[in-house]
This record gives structure tokens, C-alpha cells and sequence, in this order.
């Protein structure tokens, strides 16, 4: 009875120690270590990944993720509009419209991009509409991938979408983290305390 | 007393002597807090690694990094500190009068000396990397594997060396220094057997390296540290060469550690 008593305590005191360092790890605060914040004109039924530089230059903005690389993005736009974020690079969808089509340059026309997603809807990561209210997302991933944030204007009106876009980074998945740690200490705790009582008692004793 | 009692008794004695109360859980600590503040996801992506196979080593890699070096210092302590100084003191032989053969005195102080600790470490190791990644620890589980059997294959072997260099001088301190200097040794080795192997070209030297530390050439098949030392030609390592110097370098560190039982078992005197 004593020894399991030991063994239960002192792998409660164990399953303390890992809830606390996840309990740090989950702390420690994330780092921007990449983005792209700008404003993304496009005319009717047109789309466009998001840039680097503004158009013509083609620099598409691509991030690759990882457990440990997350996506915060914000959007708001004029009027009306859609945001995509693929998991792939933007030179991989716009590469596939341009050998669909059998052009040389490139094609930003919606059906092109909706021809895209119905050949690949594995791809699409996250999808929303967005408006003049200012929407928030953040997008984790639990292996190593590729991600581009494609704007679509469906309307028959131009449209201009702001958009903020921040790759963060951090130790491991905050939320998931902390969740395991708030669950193992109170166990932990309940398989300590006798141990820890009589090792008190015991103290006592020879004192 | 049934014939498997004393050994437990042997066993629980010695797990409360090796963890006695905080150790187990700072460790457990600090394999929490380095597993997860050393991975790496970033690195195979910054070196443009390719295969979602050596992804899966890369990252693996990584996770080991920094929580390698305390699990090597708590087996160093349990084996030359606690074996070491219970040879010194002659409190190994109070174990002596219980109904149990040598061996299985040594395989209990083992089991609870290196065992334990690398139950610790690879629960942790393997729970932290499923929580980060849980597609990589389902689709490349054997990599994962080979890429622990690796790396825990040079410091079992220190180990080993550190339980007879102990066992021989009855005391722990200089089996501990000899591990610390061994194990640090690799590195700077390492370095030098990459450069005579380019300049001599021949792969001779790391072909040795790789099967006292099997981790070189698993680094070498995956295209890591140490491949640009050694052009392609000169040794391009295949899967089934990997998989024969990991068992080559555990057939080493099998033979040291029955060296180690029979020292134990015939040749030493209490």
C-alpha cells in the first residue's frame, strides 16, 4: 500500500513538473517573423494572391508553416469580397491556370481560379467571405506546408481589400499546450497529495 | 519469496536511490522545456529539405538536440555516481544478501539507472512531438525510430564504457570525466574524420565514426552535417547500409555490456 502510494505520488509530482513547463511553454509570447500588409485592388470578377510588391511586379506572398508557424490575418475590404488561403505557393496556382488556359502570360480572371479550386479542393486551407467589417482568422497547421491568401471579387464593382497578414512563431501550439497542462496538474495534484502528506508526516516525526 | 521478489525489491531500491525526490521531476522538467524550446520545425524548411522523409528526420533531429544532453547526464549519474559510488562505499554489497544472482543485481541497478531515465525521455520526446506534429509521428514513424536508435546508440555505448571504467577503479568521479570527455570528443572527431576522409578521399575513417555513432551516416543519408565534406561518389550511404551500421553499433554496445556482466558477475571482488 505504501509503495503505491510512492509510485503514485511521485508520478504525480512528475505530471506537476512537465504541466508547469508546458504551462511556460505555452506562455512564452509568439514573434512576428514575416508578413505583408497591403492593399489589394481588383476589378470586377478578377482574383489575386497577395503581394509583396504591388502589380505588375510578380512577388506573391508565401509562407510556410509549420507546427510551430502560424498565420494571423486580418481583412476588411470596400465592398465585398473572398479570401482563400491555399496551402500551396501562389506560383503553383497561377503556373496551373497558365498551362490550363495555354497562355504565355498570366490570367487573373475568377472562373480561371474556380476552375483551380474545383480540380484542388484539398487545397483550400481556410475560406471566407469579407465585407467592410473587419475580419479575423488565425490558421495553425500540424505538419510542414506552404500557404498563399488568394482575393477574389465576385461583384460587378472594384474592390480594394486591406488586408494584414503576420507570420507568427512560438515554441509549440499555445492553446493545445496549456490544455494538456491544465488537465495533467489537478491530476497530478490528486496523485500527490497523500504522498506529499505523509512525507510531511514522516518529517515531523523525526523532528 | 517468489523468485522474481528480490530483483523488484533490488529494482524499487534502486529507482528510489537514482530519482530520489526532486530529481525525477526536474528532469522531467527539462525534458519538457527543451524538447519543446529546441524543436525545430524552421530548419529543414531553411535548408530546403525536400522528402517529407527527411522532414521527418530533420525535425526528429532537432527534438533530440537539446534534451540529448540531460538524458546523458542523468544516466552518467545514475551509472557512475550511483553504481560508481555504491562500488566505492561497498554498499553494493547489502544487495549481496539478498536471494539474487549477480547478474540480475546488475540488470535491476541497469534497468533502473538507464532504463528509467530512457523510458522518461522517450515518453516525453515522442508525446511533445506528437502534440507538434502528429502527421509526421503517424506517417514516418519508422524514421523516427531509426532516428532515436541513432542517436541513443554512442551515448548507450559511453554508458557502457563508464559502467566498466567504474566497475575496474571501484569509484565513479573518473568513469563521469571519461564519459563527459568522450562524449564531447565526438564532435571535434567527427570534424577531423569529415576533412581526412575529403583530403585522403577515402570514406575509411567515417565509416569507423559512423559505427561507434550511427547518427553520422544516417546525417550523411539524409544529406545533413558533414555531406558536404564528402562528395557523393566518395560515399553515398543507402537505407540498407544505415539500417546495418545501427545494428553493428548496438552489437558494440551489447558486447561492452556483457563484458560488463561478466566482470561483474565472475571478476569482481567485494
Amino acid at each position: 500500500m505504501k509503495r503505491l502510494m510512492n509510485i503514485l505520488g511521485r508520478g504525480g509530482t512528475t505530471l506537476i513538473a512537465i504541466s508547469i513547463a508546458l504551462l511556460l511553454v505555452s506562455l512564452l509570447p509568439t514573434a512576428r517573423i514575416g508578413g505583408a500588409d497591403n492593399p489589394t485592388r481588383l476589378t470586377p470578377d478578377t482574383f489575386s494572391p497577395i503581394r509583396n510588391i504591388p502589380w505588375p511586379i510578380e512577388s506573391f506572398y508565401d509562407a510556410q508553416l509549420t507546427p510551430q508557424r502560424e498565420l494571423e490575418m486580418e481583412f476588411s475590404a470596400t465592398s465585398s469580397a473572398k479570401v482563400y488561403l491555399l496551402t500551396v505557393e501562389a506560383r503553383t496556382v497561377m503556373d496551373w491556370i497558365s498551362e490550363q488556359k495555354q497562355i504565355d502570360g498570366r490570367d487573373y480572371n475568377l472562373t480561371s481560379l474556380d476552375d483551380f479550386l474545383e480540380a484542388h479542393p484539398d487545397l483550400i486551407g481556410w475560406e471566407s467571405e469579407v465585407d467592410k467589417e473587419e475580419i479575423q482568422h488565425t490558421y495553425s497547421v500540424e505538419r510542414i506546408t506552404n500557404a498563399t491568401i488568394i482575393l477574389a471579387n465576385p461583384t460587378a464593382e472594384n474592390v480594394t481589400v486591406m488586408s494584414e497578414i503576420r507570420l507568427m512563431n512560438s515554441l509549440a501550439p499555445s492553446e493545445k499546450v496549456r490544455t494538456i497542462s491544465y488537465f495533467a496538474a489537478p491530476i497530478g495534484i490528486v496523485m500527490a497529495i497523500p504522498w506529499l502528506l505523509d512525507t510531511w508526516k514522516q518529517r515531523k516525526k523525526k523532528i | 519469496m517468489g523468485k522474481g521478489k528480490p530483483f523488484l525489491e533490488v529494482l524499487a531500491s534502486s529507482v528510489h536511490e537514482d530519482f530520489r525526490f526532486p530529481f525525477l521531476e526536474i528532469f522531467a522538467f527539462l525534458y519538457t522545456l527543451g524538447t519543446f524550446a529546441l524543436a525545430n520545425f524552421g530548419a529543414s524548411i531553411s535548408t530546403g529539405i525536400a522528402t517529407s522523409e527527411a522532414v521527418a528526420y530533420s525535425v526528429t533531429n532537432s527534438l533530440i538536440g537539446g534534451s540529448l544532453i540531460i538524458f546523458i547526464i542523468l544516466v552518467f549519474k545514475n551509472v557512475a555516481y550511483g553504481l560508481g559510488s555504491e562500488l566505492e562505499k561497498g554498499i553494493i554489497q547489502t544487495y549481496f544478501s539478498y536471494p539474487i544472482k549477480r547478474w540480475a543485481l546488475l540488470t535491476a541497478k541497469l534497468l533502473s539507472g538507464i532504463g528509467f531515465s530512457m523510458l522518461l525521455f522517450l515518453g516525453i520526446q515522442i508525446s511533445a512531438f506528437y502534440i507538434l506534429a502528429p502527421d509526421i509521428v503517424v506517417s514516418h514513424f519508422g524514421t523516427i525510430v531509426m532516428t532515436y536508435a541513432a542517436s541513443l546508440s554512442y551515448p548507450l555505448l559511453i554508458t557502457a564504457i563508464i559502467l566498466l571504467v567504474s566497475m575496474k577503479l571501484r569509484r565513479g568521479g573518473i568513469g563521469l570525466v571519461l564519459g563527459i570527455i568522450m562524449y564531447f570528443g565526438i564532435t571535434i572527431g567527427s570534424l577531423i574524420a569529415f576533412l581526412i576522409a575529403a583530403a585522403t578521399e577515402s570514406a575509411l575513417v567515417v565509416k569507423i565514426l559512423s559505427l561507434l555513432s550511427p547518427s553520422y551516416i544516417l546525417q550523411l543519408y539524409y544529406g545533413g552535417i558533414g555531406a558536404p565534406y564528402l562528395s557523393s561518389t566518395l560515399w553515398n550511404p543507402t537505407l540498407s547500409e544505415v539500417s546495418l551500421y545501427i545494428v553493428g553499433s548496438y552489437a558494440i554496445v551489447v558486447a561492452l555490456f556483457v563484458l560488463g556482466y561478466v566482470y561483474f558477475s565472475r571478476r569482481l571482488n567485494l
